[in-house]
């Protein structure tokens, strides 16, 4: 097949025409031809052709680097000039010069020796997207509408199930609170636990479980912060979830009231001091544990 | 609840995803016994943390425990402790 093309200067345009047998390339070879162009380092081929200014045919053969051509063709960002020139008067061998924003059809014209069907291929696709009846389209929207709704479903349902978790996990907190400390909690927001070992800590209940525990002395004064809870994952046949707050609470609560001494070794702490107003008054009775 | 009356039964709590899970036992009733220890010896196979707790909220005591005693009052199981 006859590659066109347009002549950067007055002459008419030349047609080019592959060298094979006999003088053309079928069609169907030129992709893997350009193919190999492209890929490889140096042209595979050559090109003779024929001026058909002159009045007597004159054939030229040069070499284009196909690879290059190709790329100029598809983007076709600038000019960019390609091996060789083309004198309206005469070839010079071995050079010649394209100017690829002049080629006609840039992108669609390689893509046209890429494919062989070209615009027909692309017209079909654009057909292929834009004919839909009214009825495939409700039927596509009526499974969009119910991927939504079961999202929906699903986040609303997970969402429940972790309020219901909390919830639960707050009844067992509540049945092992003492009178004091659940009168401690309902005024501070906090707990107020006395170890095992004696200590004082206060378990803030905001939305966490990482750092909320205060180490403190009789006089309220912060000796320490320490993060430690239980773990707060757990895994089933269903994957991975988390457990809620008040489950790390209650956790928490245990740990500082029956194993005082393991919770010390295992949290990790911060802000250490010590107390520096050991004269301010000790803490009054209802902030004291059992 | 704890077993201070004659039809007090006795409870474990085990954490999980749901808040947690009940399963309460009668001392008397051998059947539920085993049913509260087979969950609780599943729970520390898992590696949960038993914590007794006896008395009423009033006097609370307490301790870490590794066997299951169905004479305990209240048994809670959480998630080993880590630190943060």
């Amino acid at each position: 097949m006859p590659i066109h093309f347009p002549s950067h200067y007055d002459p008419p345009a030349v047609t080019v025409e592959l060298e094979g047998s006999p003088g053309i390339i079928p069609t169907d070879e030129i992709q893997n031809l350009v193919w190999s162009e492209w890929t490889t380092a140096t042209p595979s081929y050559r090109i003779s052709y024929h001026d058909n200014v002159m009045t007597r045919e004159t054939t030229r053969r040069f070499v284009i680097p196909a690879r290059d051509r190709l790329w100029a063709e598809w983007t076709a960002v600038d000019e960019t000039p390609l091996t060789g020139w083309y004198n309206e008067n005469a070839f010079i061998t071995g050079e010649i010069t394209y100017h690829a924003s002049e080629f006609y059809g840039r992108q669609n014209y390689t893509w046209t020796q890429w494919q062989h069907t070209g615009h027909s291929m692309v017209q079909q696709f654009r057909h292929f997207q834009v004919e839909m009846t009214a009825e495939e389209r409700q039927a596509r929207e009526d499974a969009r509408q119910r991927q939504r709704e079961e999202e929906s479903r699903r986040r609303l349902a997970e969402t429940q199930r972790k309020q219901g978790a909390q919830t639960r996990a707050m009844e067992l907190l509540e049945m092992i609170l003492t009178p004091e400390e659940k009168l401690w909690r309902d005024q501070h927001d906090e707990i107020m636990v006395r170890g095992s070992d004696g200590g004082m800590y206060v378990i803030e209940l905001r939305e966490s479980v990482h750092g909320n525990i205060r180490h403190t002395d009789e006089h309220g004064c912060v000796l320490g912060r320490i993060c430690v809870q239980p773990g707060m994952y757990d895994s089933d046949e269903e994957g991975s979830h988390a457990l809620p707050l008040a489950d790390g609470w209650v956790g928490q609560y245990l740990a500082i009231k029956f194993n005082e001494a393991t919770m010390k070794v295992t949290g990790n702490w911060s802000s250490l001091r010590e107390c520096r107003q050991p004269d301010v008054p000790i803490l009054g009775r209802g902030a004291r544990a059992a | 609840m704890t077993t201070a009356t004659d039809t007090a039964v006795n409870l474990l709590s085990i954490a999980d995803k749901t808040g947690d899970t009940r399963i309460m036992w009668h001392p008397d009733s051998p059947d539920e016994v085993e049913i509260a220890r087979d969950a609780f010896n599943k729970a520390k196979k898992k590696g949960m943390l038993a914590y007794a707790v006896d008395g009423e909220t009033g006097k609370q005591t307490g301790e870490v425990i590794r066997e299951f005693d169905p004479r305990r009052g209240k048994i809670i199981m959480t998630k080993q402790l880590q630190g943060g």
